[in-house]
């Protein structure tokens, strides 16, 4: 998993514009709740202004337009992210599903959200930012997955699972009442050889004889399938080194495709013979894994009536063979995963899940020594000049995001005064934090975003035609700004007071190019 | 089809600056599959083909004047609104205005008797999107969809 750039702050605020239609609504709701709802420390919240929003989302119909969802621009504020129905009906006329829709739009509108979060595109096909909707046909994926959550939580850094260690576990049947619900039992796997289905043991602590590594496919309105696997060679969990499975679900139910380091599998169970099917709101429960002499599993929860005639299905859990304290998602990323899904049809109709949550009950707290999201890392204050995330050329013509410039780095240089371009080298770096920006848009190119002081300068052309080293704060639209494309005139300027805005100041030989515009060797 | 630019015509949806939505007036030179008549509406949607962001995103416009092998639809069947968004059409007699199909991946430019994809054209750095031509012979690329 790749990725661009990300905001300067943890709390991303979205925004439903009037035009996105009453089909993709819900969807779209219930991505920002997938995203919220992985354990790395952003939370998405929906507004109800577009003015308190970074991200805007809205729907087209458009059948001359060949995308299904579109971002743009990324790891700014006013970003928009559009549906496009038609495209998306076509996709599902296409894949010749009956239903199906609102979770395709569940999976671009969670796509499109991890652009705008700052994301690219996955190398992982089995994953959320996997650039083709072949995620959703192929792999019924339209929530953040493994892959996905570790790309976020590179930029947003991980978060504790703050509810789970100290849980006491309630004895009553599910489904409780009111949320957060608490694992109602464990999953015990008898070391007993294949072919026994699970018991479940409730409000009683896992034998230690026994390993229990549980994962489920579960909707807030249906459970569609319940799927599990695990390894056990020894009762002696000094025999359960670092293994790890990687589990891969198709048509033909789940199975194990890799192993690493361990030894032979002892049992595969699928509790759904097939023929069940994801369905809107879906939600993948996964949990691993072993490692370091000790077992680290953990699950998310759920919810509701779900037995199946399978099997105990009505469960889930967590386990630590080690030390006892179950850290759950503190080492996922310490692993790599696959997502269970199938693409089989009929889906089952007699479950009911109230809601999916997991365990980050409360305010989500930062995992110790887990990389600290950039807002809380530089401190002070005073003038910067360029956010976080925007975009340097360099002199081979890539674009390299200004946090990742390091000293003697060689940028694209334009002297103004001759018209030559050159080498800019990098000379210093410098990292602040603002509480106000300046978003300048122009009628083509990204938007650039500086501090909102009449210190940070950039070379422009008013509409009488004199070019200068403007304050930004003396900007106006109809004024032009230089790129290495020409001018390119600005449209709006968008002063924003709030916030903890990370900024860049770069000191250089000569001018450089920033989202494309003209910036002074000197910082503000 | 194969057809050259004559003019851009309008542009329509989204109001982005500049328009990215464009009808574009073709003549045509032949169809290979189907038929219509000899001046037709295309529609294209992205950025100019200078736009820096273009290799990124791959979805350089046509352009006035080049000649273009296109794989067309005239297809404007909307979903009904509600519950879908209401369709964005172009402003010409849609019986003889066509949309790409596949967009980025239905466009070829021909260019001095060769065939060129705009996958060859504009590389997307996540690759592997459409038909990847770079450069092969006209008659060559009419007979392979010919006898597809």
């Amino acid at each position: 998993m790749l990725e661009n750039c990300s905001f300067p702050y943890q709390g991303i605020k979205y925004y439903n514009s009037p035009q996105l239609s009453s089909a993709d609504t819900p969807s779209v709701n219930f991505a920002a709740l997938a995203w919220s709802d992985v354990p790395t420390m952003l939370t998405i919240t929906q507004m109800f202004s577009q003015s308190l929003a970074e991200i805007t989302i809205t729907s087209i119909s458009d059948p001359s337009k060949t995308w299904d969802g579109l971002t743009t621009p990324v790891c700014v504020s006013g970003i928009t992210i559009t549906l496009n129905d038609y495209i998306l009906n076509q996709e599902i006329n296409v894949n010749q599903l009956a239903t199906g829709y609102q979770d395709l739009a569940m999976s671009v509108a969670a796509h499109e959200m991890g652009h705008a979060f700052g994301l690219d595109h996955s190398q992982v096909p089995q994953s959320l930012m996997w650039h083709s909707s072949s995620r959703y046909f192929s792999y019924r994926i339209f929530v953040p997955v493994v892959d996905d959550v570790r790309a976020l939580a590179s930029l947003y850094g991980w978060a504790k699972d703050t509810g789970f260690p100290n849980e006491v576990y309630p004895t009553s049947s599910p489904p409780c009442s009111s949320l957060p619900c608490y694992p109602q039992y464990y999953l015990i796997i008898p070391n007993s050889g294949s072919g026994t289905w699970s018991q479940t043991y409730a409000s009683s602590p896992l034998p230690n004889t026994y390993i229990a590594i549980m994962f489920a496919y579960v909707t807030p309105l249906t459970l569609y399938r319940f799927h599990m696997g695990w390894e056990k060679t020894s009762n002696d969990p000094t025999n359960m080194l670092n293994r790890f499975a990687t589990l891969e679900l198709d048509n033909d139910g789940a199975e194990f495709v890799s192993v690493t380091n361990g030894g032979a599998i002892t049992n595969i169970f699928t509790f759904s013979g097939g023929n069940i099917i994801s369905a809107f709101n879906s939600y993948f429960l996964e949990l691993l894994v072993e490692c370091c002499n000790e077992l680290k599993a953990t699950a998310f929860a759920f919810q509701g009536s779900m037995s199946t005639g399978n099997g105990g299905e009505t469960f889930i859990g967590s386990f630590d063979s080690g030390s006892g304290v179950i850290d759950g998602w503190t080492n996922a990323n310490l692993f790599d995963t696959s997502v269970w899904t199938d693409s089989s049809s009929s889906p089952a109709s007699s479950y009911s899940v109230d809601h999916f949550w997991n365990f980050q009950s409360g305010p989500k707290q930062p995992l110790p020594g887990s990389p600290t999201p950039p807002c809380c890392t530089t401190g002070g204050g005073g003038a910067g000049s360029l956010a976080q995330g925007t975009l340097i050329t360099i002199t081979d013509g890539k674009k390299v995001p200004v946090q990742n410039l390091k000293i003697g780095d060689q940028m694209l240089g334009y002297d103004p005064g001759t018209g030559v371009y050159s080498i800019s080298i990098v000379k210093a770096t410098k990292t602040v934090i603002t509480n106000n920006i300046l978003i300048i848009n122009t009628e083509r190119g990204m938007p650039l975003r500086t501090d909102s002081s009449p210190t940070e300068i950039l070379w422009a052309k008013l509409k009488n035609g004199t070019s200068l080293w403007l304050p930004v704060t003396q900007l106006t639209p109809d004024d032009s700004l230089f790129t290495n494309g020409g001018w390119i005139k600005v449209t709006s300027l968008q002063p924003i007071t709030t916030g903890r805005h990370v900024m860049y100041d770069i000191t250089a030989t000569i001018p450089y190019f920033a989202n494309g515009y003209l910036d002074p060797p000197k910082p503000s | 089809m194969i057809g050259i630019v004559t003019k851009q015509f309008a542009s329509y949806g989204a109001t982005a600056t500049p328009p990215t939505d464009i009808v574009f007036q073709f003549t045509i030179s032949s169809y290979i599959k189907g038929n219509g008549t000899s001046s037709v509406y295309v529609t294209d949607s992205g950025s100019a083909p200078d736009d820096p962001m273009v290799a990124k995103n791959g979805d350089a416009l046509i352009e006035v004047g080049q000649s273009y092998f296109l794989f067309l639809s005239s297809d404007w069947t909307c979903p009904p609104s509600p519950p879908y968004a209401p369709c964005t059409l172009p402003p010409t007699a849609l019986d003889n205005t066509y949309h790409i199909v596949g967009g980025f991946e239905g466009k070829f430019l021909v260019a001095q008797g060769l065939v060129f994809s705009y996958s060859a054209l504009y590389p997307i750095p996540d690759g592997g999107l459409g038909t990847y031509v770079n450069g092969i012979p006209e008659n060559q690329f009419k007979s392979e969809v010919e006898s597809t």
